[in-house]
């Protein structure tokens, strides 16, 4: 019993993380920038989700898309200081990261009566509930379902953004600059749309998760873009191969076996001494494995490239002697 | 016509490694003009085309496109009437994305890119037949990585990709020096195709002498920021690669290369 509530609880947060790690699939995968601002973007929209719910009253589902603005905001910066300011990609995330933590805890003093900041905020008050998208009551079932639709919305709408013309230019951007600029189109305006569309979907991941576990905790974001991280690499190392499975499936799939495995360890370490040696272990095994799984699966892309490249008849100069 | 008046290019300015590449360099493309440019290492041939892409702006001087002065407008501005080939054939195409949407890409230069579809499927008879006239059967991998393809075959789409669009100058970097001797060859002849039907104006860095002779209406060689042989229309159909080789051992031995 204990081990099938771990794995609906790992397969719900996974859910939850899943768009986080869809987040960063766009700034890390497809942009080349590793967006270590999710560490702050992530409370950010768990802060200003439970400020909406709880002090004006929003629906807990238009809670969304506004958290989604505040988060892109904050990515917007993100990118004019990396763009504009020739800031190094880490240190722009950085920055972003660390101005953040101030940024969320004194906007925590917006939910305390009395006006002062605070660490931990839970969503009873005074034994009234904050309405949430998922009420305990309705079962797991039920709550599996609201984050596997929204999810899945977010996948869509990415899926579908990169197939417009604004979208083949981020892609574009993410892989060579230079013919960007060729076509006479500005690279720094595409990687700052990106980077605001990932600070989007992280910030509405933090308004999930804090929905989910009716808690706003602002040291929530600690971790999240290792989490985020290891997500996709999961995914794509695993599922990338499958040629039916786009991208942005294989990251879910990558979020919600991370997550299962992160639960997992917490059972194993039931003092929570060792949780985040494990952790580490964890994602150092990954990474090591990384193409071996793959590989073990034998369906990687990379094989299936140089499958692809013996098939194509070698340059021209080969077709010229024919 | 691409003009450049008195040009002044200094690198590490202020430092103990100044090196004055360009002083008061003029010269002056005329409009359909197809202009080799050779020369030892160092001697400016790229800085020249930098110059004029945007990619280095000058320390004095004034650069001209058909009489507008591009001297300080950014890179990504020019290259709406100047299309560019590099010597680097993973420059010239986005590797990531296939043939099919490079193409859109380059379709789509100096067009607004928002969120409408990219795709259009409705183009594919179109591609095809722009990439069958290549002779690489490059029409029936539309849908394959272009970082999949050979350096020449990533060179060829590039060139087809930088004159897809009404372009005013196409500035050519060394663009066959990455290649095999023969692909290098059909590369060449590709470029003199593509520029001799669509009139465009063509400045080409290159190191093959020969390619410098047999190749455009003007050649010129460059030593040290200066030009040293320019010839053009008479003189240039009777310029024998020998004539530039000679040149170019009294630059070297006088270099002490």
């Amino acid at each position: 019993m204990l081990f099938l509530n771990t794995t609906i609880d790992g397969l719900q947060l996974g859910l939850c993380f899943a768009v986080l790690a869809l987040g960063l699939y766009i700034s890390y995968s497809i942009l080349d920038f590793p967006d270590l601002s999710v560490d702050g973007t992530f409370p950010l929209g768990g802060v200003v989700c439970t400020i909406l719910l709880y002090r004006l009253g929003i629906n807990p589902l238009l809670s969304l898309p506004i958290t989604f603005v505040f988060g892109a905001a904050a990515g917007l910066l993100t990118g004019i200081l990396h763009v504009r300011f020739k800031m190094s990609k880490l240190l722009a995330g950085i920055i972003m990261m660390t101005g953040l933590m101030s940024v969320t805890l004194a906007l925590t003093s917006l939910l305390t009566d009395d006006g002062s900041p605070s660490v931990i905020f839970g969503f009873i008050q005074k034994n009234v509930k904050i309405p949430t998208l998922f009420s305990p009551e309705k079962g797991d079932l039920y709550i599996t379902a609201v984050l596997l639709v929204i999810t899945v919305i977010c996948k869509v709408i990415i899926d579908l953004f990169f197939r417009t013309k604004l979208g083949y230019m981020i892609r574009a951007t993410g892989s060579n600059e230079t013919l960007v600029t060729s076509l006479g189109k500005n690279p720094g305006l595409y990687k700052i749309i990106g980077i605001a569309a990932a600070g989007g979907f992280t910030a509405v991941s933090g308004a999930l998760y804090a929905q989910y576990t009716l808690n706003y905790d602002n040291t929530c974001g600690s971790g999240k873009v290792v989490l985020a991280l290891a997500s996709i690499i999961i995914g794509t190392a695993v599922f990338s191969g499958i040629r039916f499975l786009s991208d942005t499936s294989a990251v879910i799939f990558g979020a919600i076996i991370y997550s299962l495995c992160l639960n997992y360890i917490v059972l194993l370490d039931t003092n929570g001494i060792y949780t985040k040696l494990l952790n580490a272990v964890l994602f150092a095994l990954i990474l090591i494995f990384n193409g071996k799984i793959s590989e073990f699966l034998g369906r990687k892309k990379g094989l299936k490239k140089t499958q692809s490249k013996q098939s194509i008849p070698q340059g021209f100069g080969g077709q010229q002697d024919d | 016509m691409i003009e450049l008046d008195k040009i002044t290019k200094i690198f590490g300015i202020n430092t103990v490694n100044e090196n004055i590449l360009l002083s008061d360099f003029s010269f002056k493309a005329e409009k359909g003009d197809f202009v080799s440019i050779v020369g030892s290492n160092g001697s400016g041939k790229t800085t020249l085309l930098n110059l004029i892409g945007g990619s280095l702006t000058p320390e004095k001087g004034k650069i001209y496109l058909d009489g507008e002065d591009i001297t300080g407008k950014p890179e990504y501005l020019r290259s709406r009437r100047i299309s560019r080939v590099y010597q680097n054939p993973a420059l010239g195409t986005v590797p990531d994305m296939t043939i099919f949407e490079n193409l859109m890409l380059a379709e789509n230069k100096n067009k607004p890119a928002l969120l409408t579809f990219a795709k259009d499927k409705k183009k594919t008879d179109f591609y095809r037949e722009l990439l069958s006239g290549l002779g690489l059967s490059l029409e029936d991998k539309l849908d394959i990585k272009t970082g999949l393809l050979s350096g020449g075959q990533r060179q060829a789409l590039a060139l087809v990709m930088s004159t897809m669009t009404k372009t005013d100058l196409l500035l050519l970097d060394e663009h066959t020096a990455a290649l095999d001797p023969k692909t290098a060859e059909i590369i060449m002849r590709l470029t003199d195709k593509v520029v001799k039907e669509k009139n465009i104006t063509v400045l080409m860095v290159t190191h093959n002498l020969r390619f410098a002779v047999e190749y455009g209406n003007r050649t010129v060689m460059m030593h040290k920021g200066q030009i040293v042989i320019d010839k053009g229309g008479n003189d240039k159909e009777n310029l024998k690669v020998s004539d530039l080789l000679g040149t170019f051992n009294e630059i070297s031995v006088e270099c002490g290369n």
